[in-house]
């Protein structure tokens, strides 16, 4: 059963604390569809087996169980790109650093843009209305 | 351990690198794996090919035929894992190698004098006469060193 306040937040830290599993909030969604969209008719098209899929992918990912450091033979760019490499799957996947594509003034910079196109849109919507 | 130091041993594993044919002390030598899957990322890092997992390691490949030869081995047979000192720290490395490792003895000779810098000496067997590889000097060759950078071209 999902709460029906539960936000994206609180569903990521779910994942991550191992609360719950993506895959078990996927299927509880998709009952809780089956249950109620009769009534509000909210859904056109659905794609369970691609949305279970994407959740078992999420899941794989959250068991990420650890992150090995970047062997010291890597010295370029990507010691800044790059918080370590995870092993899963047998695939080397390396786990990307944030803060390593931009600096603290870009991050500040994209917000303020982020944010003054999010007031034009919703200024544009008002006067629409 | 470091192949100058490695030097008073007598013992050198023989690998096919390319087209060469070079010793490496048998001391730094820890594995010798079969041609398991690279994994490949971006990077910007000189002479890494990607890593490889090996015994629960991630273990990075270096293309030391590049170095040697000026060429990436098309189809290496193994990969030669051997303990590099980068730094103060021991780590291992793999080298892609295209022929039949073996096991040789003989004392290692000084390099000669204009010599490239991954060069630590030289090792008489029978006739033939084999490089021996200095490690350190390689990975000085894949890593940018503080105040300027070596690369192949400056050490070959």
């Amino acid at each position: 059963m999902i709460p029906d306040s539960l936000t994206i937040d609180a569903a990521r830290s779910s994942i991550q604390e191992r609360t719950t599993t993506a895959l078990a909030l996927a299927e509880a969604h998709y009952a809780r569809i089956q249950k109620e969209d009769g009534e509000i008719g909210a859904f056109l098209t659905l794609c369970k087996e691609r949305a279970l899929a994407q959740a078992d992918r999420i899941d794989r990912m959250a068991e990420i169980a650890a992150v090995y450091p970047l062997p010291r033979g890597f010295t370029g760019d990507e010691r800044r790109w790059y918080r370590g490499l995870a092993y899963l799957d047998d695939s080397v996947i390396p786990v990307v650093e944030p803060t390593g594509f931009l600096t603290p003034e870009e991050f500040q910079r994209l917000d303020r843009a982020s944010a003054a196109a999010a007031f034009q849109r919703e200024t544009e919507a008002a006067v629409q209305a | 351990m470091s192949a100058t130091e490695n030097a008073h041993g007598s013992s050198f594993v023989l690998l096919q690198v390319g087209n060469n044919r070079v010793a490496l002390p048998a001391g730094l030598v820890a594995e010798l794996a079969p041609p398991v899957r690279l994994h490949v990322f971006p990077h910007t890092s000189k002479l890494i090919a990607g890593v490889i997992v090996r015994r629960g390691r991630i273990v990075p490949v270096y293309e030391a035929g590049v170095v040697l030869g000026g060429r990436r081995a098309s189809s290496q047979r193994f990969y030669l894992i051997a303990r590099w000192q980068i730094g103060n720290a021991d780590e291992l490395g793999a080298i892609p190698v295209n022929g039949e490792c073996e096991l040789a003895t003989g004392e290692m000779q000084p390099p000669a004098m204009n010599g490239p810098a991954y060069v630590a000496g030289t090792l008489a067997v029978g006739e033939d006469s084999f490089d021996v590889l200095n490690l350190e000097a390689f990975t000085s060759i894949c890593f940018p060193i503080a105040g300027g950078s070596l690369n192949a071209e400056s050490l070959s």
